[in-house]
C-alpha cells in the first residue's frame, strides 16, 4: 500500500485558521485586558466543560480533514482522512440496508439462500456481526457488558497514565514535589481549572473507549439505507459541521470589519452605500439566495467536470461554496453592530486626540478604532457558529445544503423524513444526529456565553 | 439631644471581583437627626453613592453587605425588613432625588402620570384628588405653569425643569427623609443655584431631613449644617459645615497659584497675535425629509471673535452647553466650521489644504476634560505618547522613540517605567499626566486645554495646573482654557472671555472682568462663584 497526501481546498483552508488562531492566541497573550478576560472565562466550570468538549470535536474534525489518497496492489485508489484510517474498519463495514443499533439482523426481509439450495424470506444475519454473537438476546446482552467492562477498565488506566503525565509534568515546570501538586490539584487551590479539565477528560475518554470498542463488534447505531454505519456518519459530519461553523465566519468577518469601520467612521456616501448594500442583502430572504446560489453553482459543476478529478473533490468545492454564501449574507448584522459601534467610537477623545496629531486615517481605523471592536467581534464568532451549525441542517433539509454524498447531519435529518414516514419506523439516524449535534451546538452557546460575560464591558462592570 | 432619625451602623459594602474582595465602603457610622441636613463628600468612587444607596436598599446585585451592617430609621432596622415592608417605606418616608434627571424619568409618561403613580401607591386617592395634589406639587416646587406641564413629557422640559420634577416626585408623600444623590452636577451654574435653593426651602418647609451627597464642597455648604468627607470607602473627616470649611484642605484654593511672571514684552510678539479667530461661527445643520433638506441650524458657535498673544492664556468661561467644547474642536479644525477664519500665525486654518494643515497639527494640540476617555484603553502609554511623533515623522527608529517618551514623561513628572503600561493602571491625575505629554511631544505653541481639571479630585487639579503652567513658562506655550470655574479661570488667565449660548458676551483682561462685570450674565456668573 502506498500513500499520498491530498489536500482538499476546506483542508487547506482549516490548516490555515490553525495557523491563524495559533497566531491570535499569542497576540492575545501578550495584552493584558484579554488575558485577565481569559481568566475570568477560567473560573466557570460549564465554560471549562464545553471548552474541552470543543476541543474534542475539534480534533476529530481536524483529523479527519487530513487526506491522503491510498493505493493498494490491486490498484484501486481512494481517498481518505486519517480518522478513516484510525477507526477503520468502521466505515468499510456496509450492510445491505438498514439494520437497529445493536442488531444481529437487518430490518428488512431479504431472500436468504440456504446452504441447501432452497430460498427463505427472512430477516438475514448482518455481515459484520461476528457468527458466535448470532445467538439468543442474552448472550447478546452478557457480550455487550463484556466489552463495556474491558474498555472502560482500559480506559481508566490510560487516563491515570494522561493524569500522572501531566500533573508531573505541571509539578517539574513549577519544581514542585508531584504529591504537593497533586494535592492542589484535587482540593482546587489553584483556581478551578484543573480538577475539571482532567475530570471531563476522563469522563470523555471513558466514554470513547466504549464507542470505539463497541463500534468494532457492533452497528451501534444502526446502519442506514444503503447500509452504511450510522455511526460512522455521525462522526464524519462532524467536520462538516466544524467547518461550516468556522470557515463561514472567517468570510463573514473581514467583510464586516471592513464595511462596519468604513461605513461608522467616514460616514457620509460610504455609509449611505454600504448601509443601502447591507439593507439591500438584508431584505432578501436568505434560503432564497442561498438557493439561488447554490443551484447556479450546482449547473457550474455538473457542466465542467474536468475541474474535479473525483467524487471527494466536487463534494468539497460545494461545501466550500455553501461556506461563502452563507457567510455573504450573514455579514450584515455583525456590520451593523460594528458600524454602530464605530460612530460612538470615533466621537471618543482618543480618536479626535489622534486626528488633531495629524494620525493618517488609515492608522486611526488600524490603531484606534479596530482593537476596541475586537470583542465584539470575538462574542459575534462564537454566538454565530452555534447558529450556523444549525443553519447547514436547515439548508440541506431544504435541499439546498451540502452535496448529497457529503456526510452531514442536515443530510442525515433530510433522510429521516422519509425514514420516519415509512413503517416500520427507522428512527436511529435522527436520534445519531441529534446525540452529536445537540453536546457541540449546547457547548458552543455556554462556551459563547462565558466569552460574552468576559469580553463585553458593559456586563464586566458589576 | 434629640432621637436619631437615622442612624448608619458599621456600615461596608463589598463586591467580589475577579481580582477578589473590594470594599466600596468601609465601616461607616452616621447619625442623622430630624430637621438635620448632612452632606456626604467625596471624590467619585470614593462610595459616597454607595452608602446613599444602602438606606434605601437600592444596591446593585452585586454589592454585598457585611452582616454587622445596621440601618436604624426611626428604631427599625431597614435591613432586616423584607421586600415587600420596604416597598411601604421606599417613597412614602424616604424620597430619592438622582443625578441625573433624564433617566430618573420614565420617557413614554407625562409628567403628570409619574408624579400620581407615586401618590396612588401608598395613598388610597380618587382621581381628582390626585390631579389636584399633583398640581399642588408642581406649584411647590417651582413650575411656573403646572396644568400645562402635567400633560408633557420629560424630553419637552429643559434639564433644570425635569429636577423640579424628579423633587415632586420625592417629595409627594412628604417623606421624613430626603437622599439627594448629586442633585444639581448634571445642571448648569445658575440652574444648580435655583435647585439648591428649592430643596433648600423645602426641607425648612416641611422639615425633612436630608442626607445630600456631592463631589462640590461648595455646593455641600449651601445647603448641609454637618459635612462628612469620604475617600476609598472611609470617613475622613466629619464635623459641622463651619468646621470643615474652615480646614480648607477640601477646595482648591486656586489663589494661593503664582502667576506666572509676565513675559518680557517683546514688542514684535505683542504686535502680532498669534492665533486670531474672526467672526467664527459653528452650525450644525438640522436635517428633515427623505433628502436630507437643512431645515434650520443649531448655533453651537455664533460669530467669535477671539485673539490670544505668544506666551499667554485666555481663559473662556461659561455654562455647559455654551459652546465652549465646541470653539476647543473647531479651533483644531476637528470640525467642520460653516464661517469665519481662525489665523494661526498668518494661516487660515479652514482655509488651508491638507498638507499645510497636517503640518499646522504639530503647533496646535488639544488636552481633554475626560482622562478615561481620552487614551485609547488597548494601547500602552508608549504608544499613546509616541503616536503624535510618529504622525508627524518627527522620529524615525525605535531608539529616538524611546529617547523622546522618556523625557516627556518626566516633563510631565511621570517616571520612565510607566513606559510599558496601560491607561487603566493609572489614575485620574497621572492619566491627565499622559494626556499632556501625548500633547507636548510635537512640540506645539499653543495648546488647547478642556477644562482638563474638572474631572480631577482635589490634589490632582492643583498639579495639574501648577505643571501647566511649568510647561507654559518652560516652552512659551499659549493656552486656550476653557472651564466653568471662576476661581480657577482668576487665577491663570490673562484674558477672560465669558461664553452664553455659542456667543461671546464679555471679554476683556481678566482683573478688568472679575471686578467690573458689565454684562448681567457675566455679573451672575461672577456673584455665584466668588
Amino acid at each position: 500500500m502506498t500513500f499520498h497526501p491530498v489536500i482538499l481546498w476546506t483542508d487547506a483552508l482549516i490548516y490555515l485558521l490553525i495557523i491563524a488562531s495559533i497566531f491570535c492566541v499569542r497576540w492575545a497573550k501578550r495584552q493584558e485586558q484579554l488575558r485577565s478576560a481569559w481568566r475570568q472565562i477560567l473560573q466557570s466550570r460549564l465554560a471549562i466543560i464545553s471548552l474541552v468538549i470543543l476541543v474534542t470535536y475539534a480534533a476529530i474534525g481536524f483529523l479527519d480533514s487530513i487526506h491522503f489518497r491510498a493505493t493498494d496492489q490491486n490498484q484501486i485508489t481512494s481517498v481518505e482522512s486519517v480518522f478513516d484510517y484510525l477507526v477503520s474498519p468502521l466505515g468499510k463495514n456496509d450492510e445491505k440496508t438498514y439494520s437497529a443499533p445493536f442488531a444481529t439482523h437487518l430490518y428488512n426481509k431479504d431472500i436468504i439462500i440456504l446452504p441447501n439450495g432452497l430460498h427463505l424470506r427472512d430477516f438475514p444475519h448482518l455481515k459484520f456481526v461476528d457468527e458466535e454473537q448470532m445467538n439468543p438476546v442474552d448472550n447478546r446482552t452478557l457480550d455487550i457488558i463484556r466489552h463495556c467492562t474491558l474498555s472502560t477498565l482500559g480506559g481508566i488506566v490510560i487516563w491515570f497514565i494522561i493524569c500522572a503525565l501531566s500533573i508531573m509534568l505541571a509539578a517539574q515546570r513549577q519544581q514542585q514535589k508531584f504529591l504537593t501538586k497533586l494535592n492542589k490539584i484535587v482540593k482546587e487551590k489553584e483556581g478551578i481549572v484543573w480538577r475539571t479539565v482532567l475530570i471531563t477528560v476522563g469522563v470523555i475518554i471513558v466514554l470513547g473507549f466504549n464507542l470505539f470498542d463497541l463500534s468494532h463488534a457492533y452497528h451501534i447505531l444502526g446502519t442506514d439505507k444503503v447500509g452504511q454505519d450510522v455511526f460512522y456518519e455521525t462522526l464524519k459530519s462532524i467536520r462538516t459541521g466544524l467547518i461550516i461553523g468556522t470557515l463561514t465566519t472567517l468570510i463573514t468577518v473581514p467583510f464586516a470589519i471592513t464595511f462596519g469601520m468604513l461605513s461608522g467612521y467616514f460616514r457620509g456616501w460610504v455609509d449611505d452605500v454600504i448601509q443601502y448594500v447591507y439593507t439591500t442583502v438584508n431584505s432578501i430572504p436568505d434560503v432564497l439566495l442561498i438557493a439561488a446560489a447554490v443551484l447556479a453553482l450546482q449547473i457550474f459543476i455538473s457542466n465542467h467536470p474536468e475541474f474535479f478529478s473525483n467524487l471527494v473533490q466536487r463534494a468539497d468545492a460545494r461545501l466550500l461554496a455553501l461556506c461563502i454564501i452563507l457567510g455573504l449574507t450573514s455579514w450584515t448584522n455583525l456590520c451593523r453592530l460594528l458600524r454602530g459601534e464605530t460612530l460612538k467610537l470615533r466621537e471618543q477623545d482618543y480618536v479626535q486626540a489622534a486626528i488633531a496629531l495629524g494620525t493618517s486615517r488609515k492608522q486611526i481605523l488600524i490603531k484606534h478604532i479596530m482593537p476596541n471592536l475586537m470583542h465584539l467581534v470575538v462574542i459575534a464568532l462564537v454566538m454565530d457558529f452555534s447558529g450556523l451549525v444549525l443553519a447547514e441542517a436547515v439548508l440541506t433539509y431544504v435541499g439546498v445544503g451540502v452535496d448529497p454524498t457529503t456526510l452531514s447531519w442536515g443530510n442525515m435529518i433530510n433522510a429521516a423524513r422519509f425514514e420516519l414516514a415509512r413503517e416500520p419506523v427507522v428512527w436511529w439516524p435522527l436520534l445519531a444526529a441529534f446525540l452529536f449535534m445537540f453536546p457541540l451546538v449546547i457547548c458552543a452557546n455556554l462556551f459563547a456565553d462565558a466569552v460574552r460575560d468576559a469580553l463585553d464591558p458593559r456586563i464586566r462592570k458589576l | 439631644m434629640t432621637a436619631n432619625l437615622l442612624e448608619v451602623k458599621q456600615l461596608t459594602i463589598g463586591f467580589n471581583t475577579s481580582q477578589g474582595k473590594m470594599l466600596a465602603v468601609n465601616n461607616i457610622n452616621f447619625n442623622i437627626t430630624p430637621n438635620e441636613v448632612v452632606a456626604l463628600i467625596g471624590e467619585s468612587g470614593s462610595g459616597k453613592t454607595m452608602t446613599a444607596l444602602a438606606v434605601p436598599y437600592l444596591l446593585p446585585p452585586a454589592a454585598q453587605l457585611a452582616n454587622t451592617s445596621q440601618i436604624i430609621f426611626k428604631g427599625q432596622d431597614l435591613l432586616n425588613l423584607s421586600e415587600v415592608d420596604f416597598q411601604k417605606i421606599r417613597g412614602r418616608q424616604i424620597g430619592l432625588v438622582f443625578q441625573e434627571p433624564m433617566t430618573a424619568l420614565n420617557p413614554v409618561l407625562t409628567i403628570g402620570n409619574q408624579i400620581g403613580e407615586v401618590l396612588k401607591k401608598h395613598f388610597k386617592l380618587s382621581k381628582k384628588a390626585v390631579y389636584a395634589r399633583v398640581l399642588e406639587l408642581l406649584h411647590e416646587v417651582g413650575i411656573k405653569d403646572p396644568p400645562y406641564c402635567y400633560g408633557q413629557y420629560p424630553h419637552q422640559l429643559s434639564g433644570g425643569m425635569r429636577q423640579r420634577v424628579v423633587i415632586a416626585i420625592a417629595i409627594a408623600c412628604h417623606p421624613d427623609l430626603l437622599i439627594a444623590d448629586e442633585p444639581t452636577s448634571a445642571l448648569d451654574v445658575s440652574t444648580e443655584a435655583q435647585i439648591l435653593k428649592l430643596l433648600h426651602d423645602l426641607q425648612i418647609k416641611f422639615g425633612m431631613s436630608m442626607l445630600f451627597i456631592t463631589h462640590d464642597l461648595n455646593v455641600a455648604k449651601k445647603i448641609s449644617s454637618r459635612i462628612l468627607v469620604l475617600k476609598d470607602g472611609n470617613v475622613i473627616d466629619q464635623g459641622t459645615t463651619e468646621q470643615i470649611l474652615q480646614q480648607k484642605k477640601y477646595t482648591v484654593d486656586f489663589s494661593a497659584i503664582d502667576k506666572a511672571p509676565p513675559i518680557a514684552a517683546d514688542k514684535k510678539i505683542l504686535a502680532k497675535p498669534l492665533l486670531d479667530i474672526k467672526e467664527l461661527c459653528v452650525y450644525f445643520p438640522i436635517q428633515k425629509g427623505l433628502f436630507k433638506r437643512t431645515v434650520g441650524f443649531v448655533k453651537a458657535v455664533d460669530d467669535v471673535n477671539l485673539r490670544l498673544y505668544q506666551g499667554k492664556t485666555i481663559a473662556v468661561v461659561g455654562e455647559s452647553g455654551s459652546g465652549k467644547t465646541t470653539l476647543a474642536k473647531a479651533i483644531l479644525k476637528l470640525l467642520p466650521i460653516y464661517h469665519g477664519q481662525i489665523f494661526f500665525e498668518d494661516v487660515n486654518l479652514p482655509k488651508s489644504p491638507p498638507l499645510q494643515l497636517h503640518k499646522l497639527r504639530r503647533d496646535i494640540q488639544i488636552i481633554f476634560q475626560d482622562p478615561f476617555s481620552s487614551l485609547n484603553p488597548r494601547m500602552l502609554v508608549v504608544d499613546i505618547i509616541a503616536e503624535g511623533l510618529w504622525a508627524q515623522e518627527l522620529i524615525k527608529t525605535d531608539q529616538e522613540k524611546e529617547q523622546r517618551v522618556d523625557e516627556l514623561l518626566e516633563q510631565v513628572g511621570l517616571s520612565k517605567d510607566f513606559k510599558y503600561r496601560y491607561p487603566h493602571e493609572f489614575s485620574g491625575g497621572q492619566r491627565q499626566r499622559i494626556g499632556i505629554a501625548r500633547a507636548l511631544a510635537v512640540k506645539p505653541q499653543l495648546i488647547v486645554c478642556d477644562e482638563p481639571t474638572s474631572a480631577l479630585d482635589v490634589e490632582s487639579q492643583l498639579e495639574i495646573i501648577t505643571l501647566l503652567q511649568k510647561l507654559q513658562n518652560k516652552f512659551k506655550l499659549s493656552y486656550v482654557f476653557i472651564t466653568h470655574n471662576i476661581p480657577l479661570a482668576a487665577a491663570i488667565a490673562d484674558d477672560i472671555a465669558v461664553m452664553q449660548q455659542g456667543k461671546i458676551v464679555e471679554q476683556g483682561a481678566t482683573h478688568a472682568i472679575l471686578k467690573n462685570p458689565k454684562h448681567p450674565y457675566t455679573k451672575k456668573l461672577v456673584a455665584i462663584e466668588l
